[in-house]
Parts: structure tokens; C-alpha cells; sequence
């Protein structure tokens, strides 16, 4: 039994069978999205239907036979697969579609002409050039056993769009030289269609199938419409802010540029200073092409991204400012900039490849030390630094720029026992640059004093070198040698400088302060600290400085 | 190369030319210029010829009238317009002139054993 549908061509009324239907109508279809973009497309399909309906006369002689798929599979034959009417026109009232666009590349599409659900897999069956049963039964069976199936189905029909136009739709059918093996494809396709259509005709006689499939349809086009929905507001939620940022950072590197904000911040404990980047490149850049080459390199390297990321943003608000080949020219001027970053960067590097240390003993006897107890303190700082404080903030680089000099405020002090009976400070000024002559040379220029006043020593938190010696990795480090016996006082202010110095009792740099300590034999040994700490095997003690709770575990061997 | 294709796009540059001479002798519906056409190997498909004929309708050199018929659908029987035949009068002229040329390329470039 099969079932057949009445159709009327061109005034002419025929009786199809349902599988010849199908294929009818899709070929007439197909017709129709190819000369979708022509003016005459209408007459053209009414013409083209009524030679089929002269043919089909002829064929079968009499109105009232019934029409069979052989019939108008022979039909279509003489008339001829759409894609080979011989015929420049297709499409032409759009410039650029022509019947040449197909020998473009293969693209995804969802096929309208041929949809079970959405258009999907025939889409992709077009793709890779097979039939979209198989792809229907993967899907199937994805739904079967994973249930996942569904799911990726409705983000495949998100994200793939729809063949509207007759481009597309070549797009989407691939190369002209397939287009025999396609047409065939399609025509099968049809045929499975129209043979599954016709054993599930019983069910759906009345076209409520069709109707349960429109709702279908609509239910997913719905929720593709407010996933794109969702999407496109995230888009222009993300477009925005990208915008924001961008724009906020160039600002910000263009004030720097100008000289107008001070983009290099020092700062330390109680202690802080900005500079521009220009103060700072003329104390780490030997020449001023150096520079500019480093500044281009930077703010290119830092700032293109950013300006990408701005137009970026702009892209995804308003996709019509898309500007060709803008973001090559990006990345070009991006690699540019690394180029350069990474020029200047081995420029510098090199100025500070070789180190050179100067040292130099002054023997406290020349001072007529009155007393075998020395009182150690540290002179005025010019950084201000909190006493509280001291101890930390030596770690951070302290500069200043004064009268042609920088200052440094980062000094390191320690005490080691005197190799001979006579108490010495030792001071070793260390530089950076090219050549050893040059660091050398750069050492020397290292200012450093201390003062001794009886038997007080008052050591400068600083030193200063000229301007003109740029930044090259100046260092000094202060040595108090002490023979065994001799003992020495510690002020709270030698916090500022002191850096661990080896004690018997293995005390903590911050505490060594305002405690008198005795050089022996194993080191500096403390002579007024709680005695309990030497007695007990394992002490704990918390200790409350700056407000903060430490806990320091002692253990000693007596 | 695919001989059918260069073949096709031999066709399709006189195809437009032949239906016009067809229809200028006398007004003709699409069936009797597609038998001319078959007879003549000049069609492969028949749907090629109504796209084309919808063209040159839409370019003003055809034009159609409506007749019934005994023995089936009402059929469209086209015919020149004046502009058609100018147009047709000059494919014609410009047709004779690269026949001609054709022709003397291929007489002359014959290899000596086919002279």
C-alpha cells in the first residue's frame, strides 16, 4: 500500500506517489535555492514546472495514471542535476556569487532543504561528503547510550549557522567536481526520506506529525535563539570591559611616555619614592639611543596588547568596525617591540656582566680605641627609616637622587673574629659593568665614611656615587673584625645596617640590639642576655615587636 | 583538463546566440527550441534552457504570449523583440567575423600531414 498526494503543476493536476513527491518536490527546491538571489527565480520554477508536467504528460499519456519515483527520477533526468544548467547566472544579481563561488572551499552549513530536526547532520553528511543517515544514527546512538547526544545537537545547531543563500548553500555542497556524486547523494537522500516517510505515513496521515515537528523545530530554534541571546550580551558585556582596560592601561603608559605619571615606584618599610621613567632610564641607559630604543621596545611590547584588547572590545560591540588586517598589524609591531625589548635587554645585561669588589682594612688602633668595649651605632639616615622598621627595610633598594649624587640607602654590616689581636673595619665596595677596568673604576667612586669617636663607632646607613656612574649594581658591605675578648655594644640603631651576624646563642639579627657581646673562640657570645637561655636546654618565647607575635625556639647544647 | 567541461563552456558562450537565432525565424515555445537545441548537441540538460530564456526575457530581447493548448498545459510561445533583433543582427555579424577567424587559425595551424 502506498500512499499517494495530488499535486497540481502549472494548472495540471497529477498524482504522485508520496516517495515520488518527495523527490519531486526537493528537486524543485534545490532549484529554488539556486536561483535564489535571481529576479526570475519564480518564472523560472514555474517554467521549469510546467516542462515537467509536459514530460510527465507524455510519460504516462493520461492525467489520471499515477505518477511513480522511476517516472519522475526520468523526468529530472532530462531536465537535468540544477548545479549543471550550463548557465552564468545563478545568482547573479548579487556581484561576487556567481556559479564560481562553489569552486571555494567546503563550509559547514545547516541544509534547510533536507532537515530532520534542524538541518544538522545532512549539514555535516554535506561536509564530509556522506550520506547524513549514518550521521543521524551516530547521533542516535550517542542519544541512546550517552544521552549526550541531544545536547551536542542543540550546540551544533547554535553554532552552525544556516545555508541561506545559494552560495551557501554551493559552500556547503563543496567542489564543482563532486557535484555529480553530490546531486546522486541528494537524490538518494531524498529517496530514504520519502521511503521512511511513507512506512510512518499511516501515523502521520493527517499532517499532525508535521505539526509535532514544527513544534519540535520551534522548541529548538527557541533555545538556540536565547543561548545566542545569552551570548551575545556576555559579548558585549566582555566587549566593553576589554575597552575599559585597554583604554585605562594606554592611558596610563602614555602619561608615563609624556613624563607626566611616575611609573617606577620604590618603596621599603616607612619609605617610599616614584620616579619617571625617563629619571630612571638616564641612571640605567649608558646613552640616550639606548634608551629610546628601550622605551620604544617597552611601550610597544606593553601597550600593544592592551591596544589590541581595546579593539578587541570594539569588535565584539560593534563587529562593523572590524578593520582588515589591523591585528597583524598588531602582532607585527608587538614582535617588533620584543625585538627590541630584547636587544636593549642584552645591551644592559652586558653592562653589568662583570663585578669587581674593592676592599679596604682601616685598623681601629690608629684611633686609640680608650676602651676594650666598642659602642657601635649608625648615623643620621637620610631615608628616615622607623627604628621599629629598620631591620626590614634593608632589604628593599633605597635611592635618592641628590646634587648630582645618588644615594643608596642599603649598607650590610657584620662582625667576624680578627684573624691577628687587632680590631679592623673592613669595607668592600662593589660595582657592576663591561670590563673589570670599568668596575673597578666604578667601585672607587663609592663613597662610604665612618666616624670614630673615642671608643664609639658611628657607621653611615648610605653611600653616595656620582650621578654619571649610573645604576650598575653598587654594593657596600661593612666587616668589623674583633680579636677574641674584645667586646662590643650593639645600639638599637644597628638594626638599620646589621645582617646576620653569627652568634653563640644564634639569635636573630633584630635582637641582637642593645646587648653587649663578646668575641670567644665561638663566636660573638652575649654577656647580658637572659641567662636562662643558656641554661635551658629548649626555650620558647614569644615576643611582641611591632605589635606582631613571634615565637622564637631556642635549643643550646648546655 | 575535463573535456566535458571545456566542451560546457564552449556551449555556453554560443548557447545564448543559437536560442536567439532559433526564435528569430518564428515565435517557438521552450519545447520546440529544446528539440532544435538536442538535435543540434547544443543542450545537454533542459534545464539549462529556462533560466536562460528568464534572462534574456528580464534583458528586454524576448518577449512571450500565452496559448492554449489541446493536449496539455497552457504553453509560452516566445518571440524577438525589436531590441532582440537588433541584438541578434550584431551576435550575427560578430559570429560570421569569429567563425572566420576561427577557422583561419585552425587552417593555418594544421599540422602538414592533415593539409
Amino acid at each position: 500500500m502506498k500512499k499517494t498526494v495530488q499535486v497540481n503543476l502549472s494548472g495540471q493536476v497529477f498524482t504522485l506517489d508520496d516517495d515520488a513527491y518527495d523527490l519531486l518536490s526537493g528537486y524543485l527546491k534545490r532549484i529554488g535555492g539556486l536561483y535564489e538571489r535571481s529576479a526570475g527565480k519564480d518564472e523560472i520554477l514555474s517554467d521549469i514546472e510546467l516542462r515537467i508536467a509536459e514530460l510527465l504528460l507524455e510519460r504516462k499519456g493520461d492525467e489520471n495514471a499515477v505518477v511513480s519515483i522511476a517516472d519522475v527520477r526520468a523526468v529530472t533526468e532530462i531536465m537535468g542535476n540544477p548545479e549543471d544548467f550550463e548557465d552564468d547566472e545563478i545568482g547573479a544579481d548579487e556581484p561576487g556569487y556567481s556559479s564560481r563561488s562553489y569552486t571555494g572551499p567546503k563550509r559547514l552549513f545547516r541544509d534547510p532543504d533536507n532537515p530532520l530536526i534542524g538541518g544538522v547532520c545532512s549539514g555535516i553528511g554535506y561536509y564530509f561528503g556522506i550520506d547524513p543517515l549514518w550521521i543521524r544514527l551516530a547521533f542516535a546512538i550517542a542519544l541512546i547510550f550517552f544521552g549526550t547526544g541531544i545536547l551536542f545537537y542543540v550546540i551544533l545547531w547554535i553554532i552552525i549557522p544556516v545555508a541561506k543563500t545559494s552560495a551557501d548553500k554551493l559552500s556547503m555542497r563543496g567542489e564543482p567536481i563532486n557535484i555529480d556524486s553530490i546531486g546522486k547523494t541528494v537524490e538518494e537522500e531524498l529517496n530514504n526520506l520519502g521511503d521512511r516517510f511513507s512506512k510512518s505515513g499511516q501515523r502521520f496521515t493527517d499532517g499532525s506529525g508535521r505539526k509535532i515537528e514544527r513544534g519540535i523545530d520551534r522548541f529548538f530554534n527557541f533555545l538556540a535563539e536565547i543561548f545566542r541571546g545569552f551570548f551575545t550580551v556576555l559579548g558585549k558585556f566582555l566587549g566593553g570591559l576589554f575597552i575599559l582596560i585597554g583604554v585605562f592601561t594606554i592611558v596610563v603608559l602614555l602619561t608615563g611616555i609624556i613624563g607626566v605619571a611616575d611609573l617606577v615606584h620604590l618603596s621599603s618599610h616607612g619609605w617610599d619614592s616614584s620616579y619617571s621613567v625617563y629619571e630612571i632610564g638616564d641612571l640605567v641607559f649608558n646613552s640616550g639611543e639606548w634608551f629610546f630604543m628601550a622605551m620604544v621596545g617597552f611601550f610597544l611590547m606593553i601597550g600593544i596588547p592592551f591596544l589590541a584588547l581595546a579593539y578587541g572590545g570594539i569588535v565584539l560591540l560593534f563587529p562593523k568596525a572590524r578593520v582588515p588586517y589591523l591585528g597583524a598589524s598588531f602582532a607585527g609591531l608587538w614582535f617588533i617591540g620584543v625585538i627590541l625589548s630584547i636587544i636593549t635587554g642584552f645591551s644592559v645585561a652586558r653592562e653589568f656582566s662583570k663585578e669587581e669588589t674593592l676592599t679596604e682594612v682601616v685598623p681601629l688602633a690608629e684611633f686609640g680605641l680608650a676602651s676594650d668595649t666598642l659602642l657601635l651605632d649608625v648615623g643620621d639616615d637620610p631615608f628616615d627609616i622607623s627604628e621599629t622598621r629598620a631591620y626590614y627595610a634593608n632589604n628593599d633598594f633605597m635611592m635618592r637622587v641628590e646634587e648630582g649624587n645618588i644615594v643608596v640607602g642599603n649598607v650590610s654590616f657584620d662582625i667576624r673574629a680578627s684573624k691577628n689581636d687587632q680590631a679592623s673595619v673592613e669595607m668592600n665596595r662593589t660595582a657592576k659593568a663591561e670590563s673589570y677596568e670599568q668596575a673597578t673604576m666604578r667601585a672607587d667612586a663609592i663613597k662610604y665614611s665612618f666616624q670614630v669617636d673615642s671608643n664609639e663607632i658611628s657607621f653611615e646607613p648610605f653611600f653616595t656615587y656620582p650621578e654619571a656612574q649610573l645604576l650598575r649594581g653598587q654594593d657596600v658591605e661593612l666587616v668589623l673584625r674583633l680579636p677574641v675578648g674584645k667586646t662590643v655594644y650593639l645600639a638599637k640603631g644597628m638594626k638599620r645596617i646589621i645582617d646576620d651576624i653569627d652568634n653563640v646563642q644564634n639569635m636573630y639579627d633584630p635582637r641582637m640590639v642593645d646587648h653587649y657581646w663578646q668575641m670567644t673562640d665561638e663566636g660573638l657570645n652575649c654577656l647580658d642576655c637572659e641567662p636562662s637561655k643558656t641554661t635551658s636546654k629548649m626555650k620558647f618565647e614569644a615576643v611582641s615587636e611591632d605589635g606582631e607575635v613571634k615565637v622564637d625556639v631556642n635549643i643550646s647544647e648546655n | 583538463m575535463n573535456i566535458e567541461n571545456s566542451k560546457a563552456q564552449l556551449r555556453k558562450g554560443i548557447l545564448e546566440f543559437c536560442v536567439l537565432a532559433l526564435l528569430q525565424k518564428e515565435e517557438a515555445y521552450p519545447s520546440d527550441v529544446l528539440g532544435s537545441l538536442k538535435e543540434a548537441e547544443l543542450i545537454v540538460v533542459e534545464g539549462t534552457l529556462y533560466p536562460l530564456l528568464n534572462r534574456l526575457k528580464n534583458a528586454g530581447l524576448l518577449t512571450y504570449r500565452w496559448e492554449e493548448s489541446k493536449s496539455g498545459p497552457p504553453r509560452k510561445y516566445y518571440s524577438l523583440t525589436e531590441q532582440g533583433k537588433t541584438f541578434y543582427k550584431e551576435l550575427a555579424t560578430s559570429w560570421e567575423e569569429l567563425r572566420n577567424a576561427v577557422d583561419q587559425i585552425i587552417l593555418d595551424n594544421k599540422s602538414p600531414k592533415e593539409k
